[in-house]
């Protein structure tokens, strides 16, 4: 039976604008432009307001402007979300850097009625909010990449061609090492976008629809149903505790990424026009590019071990996102250094 | 924020699909030839406000610019059922209307000529945006306005706003004819520099595929333009599916591009759709001419974007890209990770379609280097001869026969090719330049000193 059929099923049976569909295009990012815009614009602001109370309320009118000029401006239920501070940690968030972190304290909440909220507890909201807070991280850590390959772009016509011999040639080597290397952080992160959408929004949906349509008899069906969903969302997500190995390398790897706004100096952003052509290709940060290359490569070996042990053939988890992350064998090549690595063991 | 796109519509090929661009746009997002949103277009979550933009009287409007050195072509699109969707003031004709002879040179030098009237334009309508993304330029690369003018606004663009992206989709003449512009690959290479200098993207139209297929698949015994125009404008709106239905990833053009294009140089895209045929489902590689070659079997995948539009089973999704990574039937690049990704992406609810499922590729394939080999070996052929080229010398850019710019362009053209090349062979990183140090590669040098300056 297809998707279009079960989901005309669920809304039968909820209503269309039911709550688990709503939620899964907000924290789950099923349409995640207006997410894009309000993740770009915490991320641009200049936060003045230092008390807790004011800055929320700024965030939460970021929120609301967000989704207005979205594809989900007509959404019935988007009111019902607001941000919420997660804990009593004050708000770490600085104007002078952003880093993978830097959203952790801000929690997304979707307000219920009852009965509703017979199932949405607050302990399945909390479970929503988490997969959110990891969604962002990982959409700050695309935006990051794409600031890069901008850069990359307008030095594109200093390197280009016919003029190697105007330039010393280490320098194009430092743009080629860089260009690399964001291919191959960029790679990583694409692959995980790819991999969460497609088990996220697709996969365990489906089984969370197919579930509503055999298994569910009454109020308790449905939030054993749901609870059931929301695990496998979290294993998806490399959130629950035995993947606690692999969030923690993923989460190192998305650091990479936001790392690489520091490999052009003196603002990547601003590539002045008066310099000479050489002066600007030797504001790459060379160093810094090997660092992140170092901390990529060790963090990639980690997660291959972790691969090898991992259970193979699951619908979920690592072995799926190896898989495509390891598409084109690249990761298992003579000449890596991760073959090696695997037979040393 | 809606991450606008400006359309510039150069030439008599640039506007004819461009026209069929914008038709297929209307249809999906149900707005009437007027630009009126149609009564039963209530559904609502798409993004129009990408491509267009509203009128206070609700009207949406195509943010495009319609340009031309003669009137042919626009005069049929004002005099069509759609004229009263576009911006009147968005149009530019010449005055003279005499066009640019399928003359590089005249284009380019008449586009000078006009810049500060065009870009008047292009600037009104950037202050119109709340957020440009950039600029999508439809043109030929073999006539004169298209290629020329095409060229110079390239260049201009590239100038005025080089931290916007420039996207192209450029039509490229069928090989396999003889051509009635006898001077066509000249024109082809000086466009071609400027596609490789300065534009970030650049769709690969290949009137020779676009005829094979047009023959081979759809049984059209001479297909017209309007035709393989249609095939065109299929591919463009498929392309922009995830600007306009956002789902996940892949919500603007720069995230797109930035998986897309690893190499900020190999940023020549080839495109495959599938079904153009109801009876057979065949993935139709556009541009595979040279595909059959013992050279191009070392061809290499550099990215792959597949855009699915419809309803699928993911599970079929995935286990089709097994099947493809089993049987080794795309082969990749060996110098850094690549794989296909997908993007599931929602289908207009207000087309109906006979196939439930449609798929365009969006590929970084190395095979296009034989496209431009050929573009420069007729070129070669043609200025061996030294044929036709009063015609150039007759501007201030050839004057006193100074063709110097033919000779910078075939360099830039077969350095392109020799990137390309590069791309084949698993050392890619260190094509056009040294590393004495061996740094760049992790392999360390020798005596096992590193230069002091990347020392970590």
């Amino acid at each position: 039976m297809d998707l279009q059929k079960k989901e005309e099923g669920a809304e039968l049976a909820f209503g269309k604008d039911w709550a688990m569909k709503t939620l899964r295009r907000y924290h789950f990012m099923e349409i995640a432009d207006w997410a894009d815009l309000f993740i770009m614009s915490l991320w641009n602001h200049k936060w003045c307001i230092t008390e807790a109370e004011q800055r929320l309320a700024e965030i939460q009118g970021v929120l609301e402007s967000s989704i207005q000029r979205s594809s989900c401006e007509c959404d019935h239920n988007k009111d019902r979300l607001y941000v919420y501070m997660k804990g009593h940690d004050t708000m770490p968030l600085s104007v002078s850097a952003i880093g993978l972190h830097s959203f952790d304290f801000l929690g997304l909440g979707y307000r219920v009625d009852w009965p509703v909220s017979i199932v949405l507890t607050p302990g399945a909201l909390k479970i929503y909010s988490e997969i959110f807070s990891f969604l962002i991280k990982v959409k700050l850590a695309i935006f990051s990449l794409t600031d890069v390959w901008r850069s990359l772009k307008e030095l594109r016509p200093l390197i280009s061609l016919n003029q190697h011999a105007e330039l010393r040639k280490q320098e194009v080597g430092h743009f080629n090492l860089l260009m690399k290397m964001r291919h191959q952080v960029n790679h990583f992160v694409s692959t995980l976008q790819q991999y969460v959408e497609s088990q996220l929004s697709h996969v365990s949906w489906c089984n969370f629809l197919h579930s509503l349509q055999h298994k569910v008899r009454d109020m308790m069906d449905l939030e054993s149903v749901h609870m059931a969903y929301l695990i496998d969302s979290l294993d998806i997500c490399f959130l629950s505790n035995e993947a606690r190995p692999v969030a923690r390398i993923i989460d190192s790897i998305l650091q990479c990424s936001l790392d690489f706004r520091s490999c052009l100096r003196g603002g990547m952003w601003d590539v002045g026009t008066n310099e000479d052509p050489a002066g600007r290709l030797s504001r790459i940060n060379a160093s810094q590019v090997l660092a992140i290359k170092k901390t990529f490569e060790k963090n990639l070996q980690e997660l291959h071990l972790c691969y090898l042990k991992s259970p193979k053939h699951e619908e979920y988890g690592l072995s799926r996102f190896w898989g495509y992350l390891n598409y084109n064998e690249y990761y298992s090549d003579v000449g890596n250094e991760m073959r090696y690595y695997a037979f040393s063991l | 924020m809606p991450r606008e796109i400006i359309t510039l519509q150069v030439g008599q090929c640039g506007n004819q699909i461009g026209m069929e661009f914008w038709k297929q746009l209307c249809l999906e997002h149900g707005i009437s030839k007027d630009g009126i949103l149609e009564d039963f277009a209530t559904q609502g979550g798409d993004r129009k406000d990408v491509f267009f933009y509203q009128a206070d009287d609700q009207h949406y409007i195509p943010r495009a610019l319609l340009i031309d050195l003669e009137p042919r072509v626009i005069n049929g699109i004002q005099n069509s059922e759609y004229r009263n969707l576009y911006n009147h003031e968005n149009i530019f004709v010449s005055d003279h209307g005499g066009g640019a002879g399928n003359n590089w040179a005249s284009g380019y030098h008449q586009g000078k000529g006009v810049e500060e009237d065009i870009m008047d334009m292009i600037d009104r309508e950037a202050d119109g945006s709340d957020s440009l993304e950039g600029f999508v330029l439809c043109h030929s690369i073999a006539g004169g306005t298209g290629s020329g003018m095409g060229s110079y606004l390239l260049e201009t663009l590239n100038d005025r706003y080089s931290k916007k992206l420039v996207q192209t989709y450029s039509v490229f003449p069928n090989q396999m004819e003889t051509s009635d512009v006898v001077v066509q690959p000249y024109n082809s290479l000086l466009t071609l520099k400027r596609l490789t200098l300065n534009a970030d993207c650049v769709v690969v139209l290949d009137n020779t595929a676009l005829n094979r297929i047009a023959v081979e698949r759809l049984h059209l015994s001479n297909p017209t333009f309007a035709q393989t125009n249609s095939l065109v404008s299929t591919v463009m709106s498929a392309s922009t599916t995830t600007l306009r239905y956002p789902g996940y990833m892949n919500n603007d053009l720069v995230g797109l591009l930035a998986s897309l294009i690893p190499t900020p140089r190999c940023h020549f895209l080839m495109t495959g759709y599938t079904p153009l045929t109801v009876e057979r489902q065949t993935k139709n590689i556009m541009v595979s001419s040279y595909a059959r070659t013992k050279e191009a079997s070392q061809a290499k995948y550099i990215s792959i974007l597949n855009i699915i539009q419809g309803e699928v089973d993911p599970t079929q999704v995935h286990e089709s890209l097994q099947r493809i990574r089993e049987r080794k039937l795309v082969n990749f690049i060996e110098w850094g990770p690549a794989s296909i990704q997908v993007a599931l992406s929602r289908k207009s609810p207000y087309v109906q379609t006979s196939h439930r499922v449609s798929g365009l590729m969006l590929a970084s394939h190395t095979s296009i280097r034989h496209l431009f080999s050929k573009c420069l070996s007729q070129y070669e052929k043609l200025r061996k001869k030294q044929a036709f080229l009063d015609n150039y010398r007759k501007f201030p850019m050839f004057a006193d026969n100074d063709l110097s710019e033919f000779d910078e362009s075939r360099d830039v053209i077969e350095s392109l090719v020799d990137e390309y090349k590069a791309c084949e062979s698993p050392d890619y990183i260190k094509w056009g330049m040294e590393d004495p140090g061996h740094v760049l590669t992790g392999e360390g040098n020798a005596s096992g000193t590193v230069d002091p300056k990347l020392a970590v």
